[in-house]
Parts: structure tokens; C-alpha cells; sequence
């Protein structure tokens, strides 16, 4: 016991793992009970994401310049498929409209000024991700400053991507919901089943090889076509209502039997995100 | 005369750049890089390793550099402190004891890269399956992950070697 002591190095060893071991707790209790991190670290955040930017800016420049370049190729087959869709989409944007003045009107009849559909949005850039293979995070340049805080959902233009993991002043991290941890925050989402009912579950993992959306935690069983669209239930608090997740990819029972589970493709590219929108639902 | 070298800027300037490149590689590439099989860039080591290998007889307190680099890839990329803040200078320290055994050859400095970055992959596959924030199995990891980076990171490293070996010479003829 004695030489166990006397050895300098065992004990450096120790100390450092001991340190090692604390600090990790002590980050993982702050994630999951502060809404923000400790003061010194958010300024070294922000400090890091400003000189980062530095660095980020020119490199995603040139790399933007390089994938219009591809896009300019494509755009001609692009267009004529677009062409095509066009015209749909002016009749269902009119008739968008006058749904959205009736549901304003009656909403205004009924005295109800906010619904779990209503949000507002703030949008972001994405500065860097994380380097890792286990944590798909990705930073972006909007924090407490502009309104953002811990948990909001946040979109890409055709879907939901994640949710915000940790806000400092002037950037956030993102946990995609690609992410497969047990510290992740799950949404709760909605699928309508054929018979006019609506299926409620929750997010429940992500197949890398698949590149499926694990639905799990199904109440009721009813039958779900494959193509159906799910969108988040707005139950749970800060998640709005109606977000798009996908499309119902396939359906069956999970490892017991016991219960369904839906697999979801998802809407978003979670492997190629330039721009987001933190969705801040009215309070 | 070694004591006011270049290098003694032109290296922690080189660390931050590589810290930052290490994110934008992986936000630029994401689509390539993290698919089924995950090619982690690790070029904040490789500086690491190259500092190491270049460094000759001007210290330039490698161990403390990357002890700080650890903390910010902790706090800005992570998110969990106290996994990066230990293993960098763990690697490089390992790295160290190694070279002292080997000659100063490109062969013994791509040994070198290599066992750092098993070591630093290893270790950081372990902390996060103890704090929860990894869930592979331990073969997938070696399959999926390791393997995969070492190959991406071992032929960026032959890439880069002789060009970082021209500029660690250039600043250091400077002095």
C-alpha cells in the first residue's frame, strides 16, 4: 500500500481520471437540468464560435461554390419536373389562404389567441458539427440573444431536423434527431391511420444502415398505410404542433410482438444542413 | 536563439486552424463522412503528432497545448467536459514515450499516428458509453468507426506529412 502511494505517476493517473470522471458528471447533470450551461463556459463558447467562424466562413464558401456548380447541372431537368408542379401549388397556396383567414376568424370568434399549431421563427446558419460519430450535433449562430432556448425543435426547409441541446449567447448546438443516445430528448409524434384515427407515439431511435426513424410507444392499433405523413402531436409542451417529420416508410411489431412500431424515412437531409429555423412556439 | 522561433507562434495558430477544420470538415463532408460507416476526422491530433515530429530541439510545450485544445473541442464541440482535456495529452504523451524509441523516420511517425489515434478513439468511445452519450456496441466501434477513421486520418496524414514538413523547417531556418 505503501508503494502504491509513493508512485508519482500512479497518482497523477488517478487524479486525472478522478477529475476526468467529475467533470463528466457534472456536465451531463448540467444538460439535463440547467436551460444553459455555466457562465464561463458559454463565454468560451461564444468565444470559440466567433473565432470559428473565422475559419468556417471561407471553407463553406468554397464548398457552397462547388455544390451550385453540381446544382447548375442538374437544373434543367429540375425546372421541367418543377414546371409541371407549379400550377398545383398556386391553386393549394389560394385555397391555403382562405383556410388560414377562416381559421383566423373563428379563432377570433372563439377567443383563442394561441394554439398548439402557432410559432415563430428564428433563422440560423449552421456554423461547424461536432467531429463524432456517436453525437450528430451540429452549432449554429443563433443563441439566447436572438430568443432561442433549450429544447425548441428546430426545421430545415422540408422537415424537422432536431432539437436545440444547449444554449449560450450567441451560437446553440443541435442534437439531430438522427441522434441515437439515451440523453436525447424525444418527440412526440402523430401518423393518421386509415380509418379517420390518429396514431400518437414517440421518436424512439435511428437506424444508421436503414437511415429510418424509429417510432415506438404506440397507443392504439390501427392500420397505417406506408406513405402516410407524421408530424409532431404538440403534446409535451415547448414542440409545436404540425411539424413534418416524413412519411411512414414501413410498419411492424417490435422485438416482443407485443406492440407496433412505425419506421419513418425522414423529410430532412440530416447529412447536409446549411440553414435552419428554430421554431419558438408562443408563450 | 531557439527560444524565440516562429514556431512558437506559427504552431498554436496552426492547432486552432486544424480545431476548426476538424468541425468544417465534418459539417462540408457530412454526407460522405457519416453514413453507415463514420470517418471521424481527427486533423486537431495530427497537428498534435506532426508537432511532435517536427518540434526537434525547440520545446513547444506540446502537452499543455493540447491540454487546452482538449478543453475548447470539450466545451464547443461536445458539450461534455473532461473526455478531450485528458485524452489529447494522454496521446500525446504516449506519442512521446514512442519516439523516443524509434528513429525519426515518415515510417515510425505514421506508427506514432497511429496508435494515438487508436488510443485517442478508444478512450473517447469509453467515456461516452459510461456517460450514456455513445450507444454502439464495442464491436460495432471497431468495425464502424475505428476502422474506417484510421483509414481516412492515416491517408490524410500521408497527404499532408510533406508539406507540414516543409513549413515547420521554413519557420524554424527563420530563428
Amino acid at each position: 500500500m505503501h508503494k502504491f502511494f509513493s508512485n508519482r505517476k500512479l497518482v497523477i493517473v488517478m487524479v486525472c481520471v478522478v477529475i476526468s470522471i467529475g467533470l463528466m458528471t457534472f456536465s451531463v447533470a448540467v444538460r439535463n437540468r440547467k436551460a444553459t450551461p455555466p457562465l464561463i463556459q458559454q463565454f468560451g463558447n461564444d468565444v470559440a464560435g466567433f473565432t470559428n467562424t473565422i475559419v468556417s466562413t471561407p471553407v463553406n464558401l468554397i464548398s457552397n461554390g462547388f455544390g451550385s456548380l453540381g446544382s447548375l447541372l442538374n437544373t434543367y431537368q429540375q425546372n421541367q419536373i418543377l414546371s409541371k408542379r407549379v400550377s398545383q401549388i398556386t391553386s393549394t397556396q389560394v385555397r391555403d389562404e382562405a383556410l388560414q383567414r377562416e381559421n383566423a376568424k373563428l379563432k377570433s370568434q372563439l377567443k383563442l389567441n394561441d394554439t398548439l399549431t402557432s410559432y415563430k421563427a428564428i433563422n440560423a446558419a449552421v456554423i461547424t458539427r461536432t467531429p463524432s460519430s456517436w453525437q450528430n450535433q451540429i452549432i449554429i449562430n443563433r443563441g439566447e440573444n436572438a430568443g432561442v432556448k433549450k429544447n425548441m425543435p428546430v426545421l430545415v426547409d422540408t422537415g424537422l431536423a432536431g432539437r436545440v441541446s444547449e444554449v449560450n449567447k450567441t451560437n446553440s448546438k443541435v442534437e439531430l434527431i438522427t441522434n441515437n443516445n439515451a440523453a436525447t430528448n424525444r418527440f412526440a409524434v402523430q401518423v393518421n391511420a386509415t380509418n379517420g384515427k390518429v396514431i400518437n407515439g414517440i421518436i424512439s431511435g435511428y437506424n444508421k444502415t436503414t437511415g429510418l426513424v424509429e417510432m415506438g410507444n404506440i397507443t392504439a392499433k390501427a392500420k397505417i398505410k406506408v406513405g402516410q405523413k407524421a408530424y409532431t402531436s404538440g403534446l409535451g409542451g415547448i414542440t409545436p404542433k404540425g411539424l413534418y417529420i416524413g412519411k411512414v416508410a414501413k410498419v411492424s411489431t417490435d422485438d416482443y410482438g407485443l406492440s407496433y412500431k412505425i419506421y419513418i424515412s425522414p423529410a430532412a437531409d440530416l447529412n447536409d444542413i446549411e440553414a435552419v429555423t428554430v421554431a419558438s412556439r408562443a408563450q | 536563439m531557439l527560444r524565440n522561433s516562429p514556431l512558437r507562434f506559427v504552431f498554436p495558430i496552426g492547432l486552432y486552424i486544424a480545431f476548426c477544420l476538424d468541425g468544417s470538415v465534418s459539417q462540408i463532408f457530412s454526407k460522405q463522412l457519416f453514413g453507415s460507416q463514420s470517418f471521424v476526422p481527427c486533423i486537431t491530433l495530427m497537428w498534435l503528432v506532426f508537432g511532435l515530429l517536427f518540434e526537434n530541439e525547440i520545446n513547444l510545450h506540446i502537452g499543455l497545448w493540447a491540454a487546452l485544445i482538449g478543453f475548447i473541442m470539450d466545451m464547443f464541440y461536445f458539450g461534455t467536459l473532461g473526455v478531450y482535456l485528458f485524452i489529447l495529452p494522454l496521446t500525446v504523451y504516449v506519442c512521446r514515450f514512442l519516439y523516443r524509441y524509434l528513429s525519426a523516420t515518415f515510417i515510425s511517425g505514421f506508427l506514432m499516428y497511429f496508435i494515438g489515434l487508436t488510443i485517442s478513439m478508444s478512450f473517447s468511445f469509453l467515456a461516452n458509453r459510461f456517460v450514456d452519450l455513445a450507444n454502439i456496441t464495442a464491436t460495432n466501434f471497431l468495425v464502424s468507426v475505428l476502422g474506417p477513421t484510421l483509414a481516412l486520418n492515416l491517408v490524410l496524414f500521408i497527404i499532408t506529412y510533406y508539406p507540414v514538413s516543409l513549413l515547420f523547417n521554413r519557420y524554424r531556418e527563420k530563428s
